[in-house]
């Protein structure tokens, strides 16, 4: 096995206090006789709860923290789609603006204050309504080409992007649509067909990942990536997941959590996208299927959900360097 | 603590949103949610004060284990009562999600 030394080509500090250190540094702190480090470590918190507990509402997806909306979505098992949207201020929810229409299984966009709540399904079937919301009132503007729901959402509210979705009897889709601010316009399509997918980032840089094709193994992997004018598929995530959540302002800087194994048991799961590859990170503290998410990778609002039955849990995710103590079993 | 529980701390209580569990709760102790307000904790001291801060109820593994089966098998009577004339059943899974499954605690 290499040593310290071998690899850095220096043995590890020696130091009486924690002195400002530098991301990768490892020292002994010869007073508190610990080894310590500095490195950047993610972790979850609790945030305020849901009102109403349900998966399959839509986020403002690219909203913060502290400051987003989740609007539409279901109560398990009813299935019946709700019109409700709540507002997050980092500490609480709080009850505003109900959808004209109530959805279930949409797709996002925007901020706390300038969203989008696109297609989705209502008891009459798939919908090609898309609703703008103003920081109070939602309100119809432009419809999409082709109806559908399970959908991946990205972008702002005058620059967004609905990408595939669709279930059975309806064949998945590679469809992809791009919305101005005023009308949306079928642009590049997915490489392969998927529903129920993740997605993150912005008009000009996207990433979509995980979902269904409806086969066996009924779950995926694979992700695709959006550069402005066409889909790469790139690197799979390390498992299979399916009614992911996902959080990201771009498409090379995006987080997947939760969602459902090929066995549509809920996860926990975790995983950072920088570009490149995906790695594991820590953990949600609760399991969760049909979860929506805002922020960033670094900074990250997962919601709702179902474990099942139906979750009102939210929690916030962290990423900063800090010093930590390293422990030995 | 003298305990039947092997290296985890079983609680509940139920998730009273911010500050409930910290960053600094994470980062200090394993900590994983189920239904029922089920919690389980690495049995340090950290996950005890944080069970004491949120006043959670203690219980054997047992006890957390038939909490969380009964939660699991009213979603399962729900799911399976919930149809609609016609469907089949790849469409209720579509429309429903998989039947809610089997949760063993660690």
């Amino acid at each position: 096995m290499a040593t310290y030394k071998e690899i850095h080509g220096v043995n590890v500090q020696y130091r009486d206090s924690d002195a400002t250190a530098v991301e990768g540094d490892v020292w002994y702190n010869a007073s508190t006789k610990v080894l310590k480090m500095y490195g950047a470590a993610g972790a979850w918190s609790s945030g305020g709860n849901l009102n109403t507990a349900r998966g399959h509402g839509i986020m403002s997806t690219q909203g913060t923290q502290t400051a987003s909306i989740y609007s539409g979505g279901s109560v398990w098992p009813s299935g019946s789609p709700l019109g409700v949207t709540e507002s997050y201020d980092g500490s609480s929810w709080t009850e505003v603006g109900d959808l004209n229409s109530n959805r279930q299984d949409g797709g996002g966009a925007g901020t706390a204050t300038a969203a989008l709540h696109t297609t989705g399904s209502n008891p009459g079937g798939h919908v090609v309504l898309c609703e703008s919301w103003d920081g109070s009132t939602w309100t119809e503007v432009g419809d999409l080409n082709a109806a559908r729901r399970e959908v991946g959402g990205a972008g702002i509210q005058t620059a967004a992007i609905l990408i595939a979705g669709n279930y059975a009897p309806q064949p998945r889709s590679v469809n992809t649509e791009y919305f101005d601010g005023s009308s949306w316009t079928e642009g590049a399509n997915l490489n392969a067909a998927k529903s129920n997918l993740g997605a993150a980032g912005v008009d000009a840089s996207a990433i979509a990942f995980a979902g269904t094709a409806g086969g066996d193994p009924y779950s995926l992997a694979t992700a695709e990536q959006y550069d402005g004018s066409s889909w790469s598929e790139v690197a799979d995530l390390n498992t299979i997941r399916v009614n992911i959540g996902g959080a990201g302002a771009t498409g090379t800087a995006a987080l997947a959590f939760g969602g459902a194994n090929d066995d549509g048991d809920p996860q926990a799961l975790v995983e950072s996208w920088d570009g490149s590859s995906w790695t594991e990170v820590a953990n949600l503290s609760t399991s969760r299927r049909a979860i929506h998410g805002s922020g960033t990778n670094t900074s990250a609002l997962a919601v709702g959900g179902e474990t099942p039955p139906a979750s009102n849990a939210a929690e916030e995710w962290n990423m900063a360097a800090s010093v930590e103590t390293i422990a030995f079993d | 603590m003298a305990t039947d529980k092997g290296f985890f701390n079983y609680w509940v209580v139920a998730n009273s949103g911010k500050g409930f569990i910290t960053h600094t709760d994470s980062r200090k102790f394993w900590i994983r949610g189920y239904p029922g307000n089920v919690w389980v904790c690495d049995d340090i001291p950290e996950s005890r004060d944080w069970g004491a801060r949120n006043s959670a109820a203690t219980k054997t593994k047992s006890q957390a284990q038939t909490i969380v089966t009964g939660v699991i098998d009213d979603a399962k009577d729900a799911w399976d009562d919930n149809n609609v004339d016609g469907e089949s059943s790849a469409e209720k899974i579509e429309r429903l999600g998989f039947k809610p499954g089997d949760i063993t605690l660690p």
